[in-house]
């Protein structure tokens, strides 16, 4: 309601209007959409799952990105089929979801967690993997930047960057400590700097 | 780490640049003429300004694209929306702080001016209690050197708030505090003369209960009537003591800039009609209007378009509002036909003119002895494209 600058009863009538499209136009929409992206080879997530059901559904489709699962049920399902699990760093960094579903920590605890998006935050994203190095998560470094780098251009089909590497693209950053939280200082994109 | 060892750290790997640095073969754009030439900075300000379009052994060639002085930006409300980037969730005040100076100074913006309200009215005390970590954030980010701009702080003062005086004084004595803008939010006047429509704002985007809306009017046309002149007053002499300039914000009628002006307020920022605007420029007041109100071709709220100011050359200064990335789009925007200013003027209402009347005298503009804020412009599809920015003669984006 808040986010849609929507009333009381618009919010009653936009929600009837999306539950109508759930059951008809939803399942046609979902197949035919996933069908066009394989055959384009494109990388397909499903959206907010909830049941292992969803999960199911969407593996079946050959979706392979499990995108904001809303339950621990959800996730398991998703690590299980193989599906790269993404959360939205603002949730792990806020200790939680803001619209109260399953956080991306709990998620991180049981190491279901693969990627993290900046989702509404791009400075999220950096802060989010430098938590997951403390407690209660403490991940090596590199294990937690993967989850910004590495992990996310193997989700999305990008093989060329995500890590220092030779060969690979020269995306860098230069990262200052302040208040045990990174500092971005300077950005270099292809050997360019852009920041 | 401690915070010593890292402002020690940055002090040592990335001073200033000592050896002079030269954008050449550009299309330089001063306070009075726009020329092809080259800019030298040596340490934080600008040591030479020729003309010709050579390229010396050493200096970047911009390519015939535009050097611009830094702009500076009065009013942006973009340091709280990063600070409450969705309704109920806030982020932490430095993270925001820093997150907002990253997109003002790629938006071309070395100088901002991070506005704030002072007199919620409604909102619940944590929202209230931002204020004073959001000033904390600004204060400490400028301190450790974590900024890529420059920030100074601009403190909204809405006059219906029965508790203003108390939430400002403790500010007053802030030392990046440099201007202070009295609004007066009540229905029937300045931003909403139709009270529908700010009906509609405080319902949808204040999210004030449809059934408590009149109660709301009721209580803001009171205040109106007994304090709110007498906290005008207050706020005015209080900044004027301590020299720090007050605008006028919303003025809609010749009676508000008359008041505002023999308050002492040298700035108008957002009259609502053209009448305002008159007077304003009448009593020797500067107008600002905001920059998406030019790129949108009018007002979002409805009132007078800032182009219309433009035309009848009665618009000084651009602030980017809402939206950093707008204060270049706009003034390039008053530089075609239908406005016609020159580029040189249309520049200066983003960079010297707010500069001067944010009362400071060592930058924006494209001259010897000024700090070195300059942008490298890109002009593509007509729209400009700040492709490399340098406050006091650093790369910052």
């Amino acid at each position: 309601m808040k986010n849609l600058s929507l009333s009381e009863a618009e919010a009653d009538a936009h929600i009837n209007r999306l539950t109508g499209a759930l059951e008809e136009v939803a399942p046609k929409n979902r197949a035919v959409l996933a069908a066009r992206g394989r055959q384009r080879g494109l990388a397909i997530a499903s959206h907010d799952d909830e049941t292992e059901a969803h999960v199911e559904e969407a593996a079946a489709m050959g979706i392979t990105v499990s995108e904001f699962p809303t339950t621990l049920a959800a996730a398991r399902k998703a690590k299980a089929q193989g599906m790269h699990v993404v959360m939205g760093a603002p949730n792990l960094i806020r200790g939680g979801s803001h619209s109260g579903n399953v956080s991306a920590a709990e998620l991180a605890e049981e190491g279901l967690l693969d990627n993290l998006a900046s989702d509404y935050i791009p400075a999220a994203m950096l802060q989010a993997a430098f938590r997951l190095t403390e407690g209660p998560h403490d991940l090596a470094l590199p294990r937690a930047l993967a989850k910004v780098t590495a992990n996310p251009a193997r989700a999305a089909g990008l093989d060329d960057r995500g890590r220092l590497a030779p060969g690979l693209k020269a995306d860098l950053l230069r990262v200052a400590m302040v208040d045990n939280k990174p500092h971005l200082r300077t950005v270099w994109r292809d050997g360019k700097r852009v920041m | 780490m401690l915070q010593q060892e890292v402002v020690e750290e940055q002090a040592s790997q990335t001073p200033a640049e000592v050896e002079p640095l030269v954008l050449a073969n550009a299309r330089v754009v001063t306070a009075e003429a726009d020329f092809r030439g080259s800019v030298t900075m040596i340490g934080d300000s600008i040591a030479e300004v020729s003309e010709g379009g050579g390229v010396s052994a050493g200096a970047v060639d911009c390519q015939g694209e535009m050097v611009l002085p830094g702009l500076v930006d009065l009013h942006t409300d973009h340091c709280e929306r990063h600070a409450v980037p969705r309704p109920g969730v806030q982020w932490d005040p430095l993270q925001a702080a820093i997150a907002h100076d990253a997109q003002v100074a790629s938006a071309g913006i070395t100088t901002v001016f991070d506005s704030l309200v002072v007199g919620l009215r409604d909102a619940d005390q944590t929202r209230r209690d931002l204020l004073g970590l959001i000033m904390a954030a600004v204060e400490k980010g400028e301190a450790l050197g974590l900024f890529r701009s420059q920030h100074f702080l601009h403190l909204r003062c809405e006059v219906t708030d029965p508790t203003l005086l108390d939430q400002v004084t403790p500010h007053m004595d802030h030392p990046l505090l440099r201007l202070v803008s009295i609004m007066e939010h009540t229905v029937g006047q300045r931003q909403f003369p139709d009270a529908d429509k700010y009906r509609e704002v405080l319902v949808k985007l204040f999210h004030v209960p449809e059934d408590q809306v009149e109660e709301r009017f009721r209580r803001d046309a009171e205040a109106s009537r007994t304090f709110a002149p007498t906290y005008r007053a207050a706020i005015c002499r209080m900044a004027h003591e301590k020299g720090i300039s007050v605008a006028a914000h919303d003025d809609e009628t010749l009676e508000h800039v008359e008041e505002a002006a023999h308050l002492g307020m040298a700035i108008s920022e957002f009259p609502t009609t053209l009448v305002a605007a008159e007077a304003a420029r009448e009593c020797g007041m500067v107008t600002i209007m905001g920059a998406p109100n030019v790129v949108k071709g009018g007002s979002q709220t409805g009132n007078v378009s800032a182009i219309e100011l433009a035309r009848a050359g009665l618009l000084d200064i651009l602030a980017s509002d809402y939206v950093p990335i707008a204060m270049l789009a706009a003034a390039l925007r008053l530089t075609q036909d239908d406005v016609g200013l020159s580029l040189p003027r249309a520049v200066k209402m983003a960079s010297l003119a707010p500069a001067r009347a944010g009362g400071l005298l060592d930058r924006g503009e494209i001259a010897v002895g000024k700090r070195a804020d300059l942008l490298r412009v890109r002009m593509v599809d007509d729209h400009p494209v700040v492709r490399t920015v340098y406050a006091a003669g650093r790369r910052v984006a």
